[in-house]
């Protein structure tokens, strides 16, 4: 069974991701650095309108964080209340609880297709590039042709840890940015600490992974976590990162394009965030609205 | 509810960074090798995965005396850690070919970029080193192809392009040359020229007295196979799916297969090990399953041995080898695991009757075969994915598995 979900996966997700991957680099002047980039994009792109779910999910999730909270104060002895009445404000804000997790979840497997064929095509040895190569479509001749594929990009080799800190720290920063950006203060202390140790755990993680893991899966994660905070940025504004950073609160630029001041966006004290005021121009690249 | 979630959540991400963890360790990072054995009068000298060199008395398959070691030690506590974190650790270095054997010491090039030449003694391998290679430090770049012996040099390539000639007595550099391409095959030296193939498509002819550049003639792909040569023509297969023969006089094309234009047996997967020559016949296996018999003068296809394996996607990643008039050759299922014993067989060993044109299945494994086959007093030496070694005797396929616990000591 295993096996059977192995090769299924191997056959719809996988190869083409691999054969593309490979095509890709050729059309893009042969800079397997470039085609990381432009497929990370293409990819999150494409999977936008589930992010953008995601993220409107949990931004509405956040708006009820007081409310929430104020029922989980009003009937603190009375758990399944609580429940209930939880559930009825859900329903009344037209908010499904697991709103954020699904398109998370439907995503997931694109994005470990991708992070599969990227370990992949660096090959970085020779059982790697021996593995490869039963993922490679024998009609596709020129796939043939350009394996194995170049491994340098500007300072460093892709198929090669940058032992000079550079990406792993843009990978930890650029990570931080996001989970500070998307990650609310709330005021149920015990969810407010996993929310803070999950803050820094994952950059923290993710930057230890890039000092050991080839450059090329460095660059994805810089290059994705990019990508989600502009994505996030355009949803929601800076977020509780407004907070760390004083000057993101003194003139916001509103996901129009116009600018929003942020006394509306920001409450006090209880530092929630709240739907941006002004309406929304369409961009050119939301194609699917 | 909402706690819950956010305990899910965190539960679910944690896993993912784990499983993208083990991932990148296993992935990524691990290099295990696949050396061949090679033969000193009858002790068989053989570097298995765990960084140990053991010296097997052929005559009885029995290991003697204690294994030397071939381990590096750096400063990395653990493997998947950069070196800045953790203390001292001891692991194996890789080795992707068979040791050279000259006269009466062993020359082992690693996966850390280092030639070791380990002295020979009293039919068993020993631990002073002769000469290592560089001396003090690394190359700096992995050594993935093998060594090639000639007259008084041995000859290697480090990956990033830099082809060396070392002093095979006393280890000194003789000359270097660098290609400027990525190298994972062994050069093949003919009279005082030294051919190897590289990633940047071209096969290379250097002097193998100064290490000058010759000729070079560019493929369509890249190539990690060790080229052969004979009666004039080097033979090489490449990632294009094309088997070429190169004249070493006019540095031109003799022909190559599949012809242009040719959409008949055109092979489905990578030409990536050495070819074997015998009786005028070239065998050109294929990470297609497939060995392509081709004739060496002019190229013309004889047959396509089609191993009916039932495998769900065979492969020849392992160099054959000539026994007599059999050329024995180990067919691997690629979707198998290289990292344990699978349930099902994950390769076969068949015979090739080169009289005959028949072939047999010798025997079978649940292991994986990326190690070149190698042949020694008629008996076929045969080393798995998962570092246990076996001895088949081609004539019956009768099988037997080599204990690697010392027996006798001298």
């Amino acid at each position: 069974m295993p096996e059977l979900i192995g090769n299924v996966w191997d056959v719809i997700i996988l190869n083409p991701m691999i054969n593309i991957l490979i095509v890709l680099t050729k059309v893009l002047f042969n800079n397997l650095g470039l085609t990381i980039i432009a497929l990370t994009i293409l990819i999150r792109a494409l999977t936008y309108p589930l992010t953008r779910k995601q993220l409107l999910a949990s931004r509405k999730m956040q708006e009820l964080q007081p409310k929430i909270a104020e029922i989980q104060k009003k009937y603190a002895k009375d758990k399944q209340r609580a429940a209930k009445e939880q559930m009825a404000l859900f329903k009344e804000a037209g908010v499904s609880p697991t709103g954020c997790v699904v398109p998370m979840l439907t995503q997931m497997p694109i994005w470990l297709a991708l992070y599969q064929s990227i370990i992949r095509v660096l090959a970085t040895g020779p059982e790697q590039l021996l593995g490869l190569s039963r993922h490679l479509y024998v009609s596709w001749n020129v796939v043939f042709e350009q394996i194995p594929l170049p491994s340098h990009f500007l300072w460093f080799d892709l198929g090669m840890a940058d032992t000079r800190l550079i990406l792993p720290l843009l990978v930890g920063i650029s990570m931080w940015i996001q989970q500070k950006m998307s990650t609310p203060n709330n005021p149920d202390p015990q969810q407010q600490a996993n929310a803070t140790m999950m803050l820094w755990m994952m950059p923290a993680m993710f930057t230890f992974f890039s000092l050991s893991f080839p450059s090329g899966l460095a660059l994805y994660w810089v290059t994705s976590n990019i990508i989600s905070i502009v994505m996030q940025y355009y949803v929601s504004g800076w977020g509780p990162l407004a907070d760390t950073f004083k000057f993101l609160k003194k003139k916001e630029v509103a996901p129009a394009g116009g600018v929003v001041d942020t006394k509306l966006v920001v409450k006090k004290d209880t530092t929630q965030t709240t739907t941006p005021k002004t309406e929304k121009r369409k961009q050119p690249w939301m194609f699917w609205k | 509810m909402n706690r819950k979630l956010n305990t899910i959540l965190i539960i679910a991400l944690a896993a993912i960074l784990i499983s993208l963890g083990l991932a990148g360790c296993s992935g990524s990072v691990a290099k295990k090798g696949w050396a061949g054995v090679s033969a000193i009068d009858d002790t068989l000298i053989f570097v298995n995965m765990s960084g140990n060199i053991y010296s097997i008395d052929s005559t009885n398959n029995t290991v003697v005396g204690t294994p030397v070691k071939f381990q590096i030690t750096s400063s990395g506590g653990i493997s998947c850690l950069p070196s800045s974190c953790g203390g001292s650790s001891t692991s194996p270095i890789a080795s992707y070919s068979s040791p050279s054997i000259n006269g009466d010491m062993a020359i082992i090039g690693g996966n850390d970029g280092r030639v070791r030449a380990y002295p020979y003694l009293d039919g068993q391998l020993r631990e002073n080193i002769r000469w290592t290679y560089p001396p003090d430090t690394s190359l700096g770049y992995s050594i993935i192809g093998g060594l090639a012996l000639s007259g008084d040099k041995v000859f290697f390539a480090s990956v990033n392009g830099t082809i060396y000639a070392l002093n095979a007595a006393e280890g000194y550099k003789v000359w270097s040359t660098d290609l400027g391409t990525k190298i994972w095959s062994a050069p093949a030296v003919d009279g005082d020229t030294v051919y190897i193939s590289g990633f940047d498509k071209n096969l290379y002819a250097l002097n193998a007295a100064d290490g000058t550049i010759k000729w070079q003639y560019q493929t369509n792909g890249a190539m990690s196979a060790t080229p052969i040569v004979d009666n004039g023509i080097v033979y090489v297969g490449g990632y294009d799916r094309t088997f070429y023969a190169i004249s070493t006089t006019t540095h031109q094309l003799v022909w190559k297969f599949p012809t242009a234009g040719n959409t008949s047996n055109v092979p489905d997967n990578w030409f990536w090990v050495t070819p074997i020559i015998h009786n005028g016949l070239i065998y050109a296996a294929n990470l297609d399953g497939k060995v392509y018999v081709l004739d060496a003068a002019t190229g013309r296809l004889n047959r396509v041995v089609d191993f009916a394996t039932g495998f769900q996607k065979p492969g020849i990643s392992s160099t054959p080898v000539v026994v007599d008039d059999l050329v024995v050759v180990a067919v691997t299922d690629l979707t198998k695991s290289t990292t344990k014993v699978n349930s099902a067989t994950a390769s076969k060993i068949f015979a090739i009757n080169t009289v005959t044109g028949g072939q047999s299945e010798l025997t079978n494994f649940k292991e994986s075969i990326n190690s070149p086959l190698v042949a020694h007093n008629d008996k076929v030496y045969v080393h798995t994915s998962i570092d246990n070694l076996f001895v088949v005797n081609p004539q019956n396929g009768a099988t037997q598995s080599i204990s690697l616990t010392a027996s006798t000591s001298k």
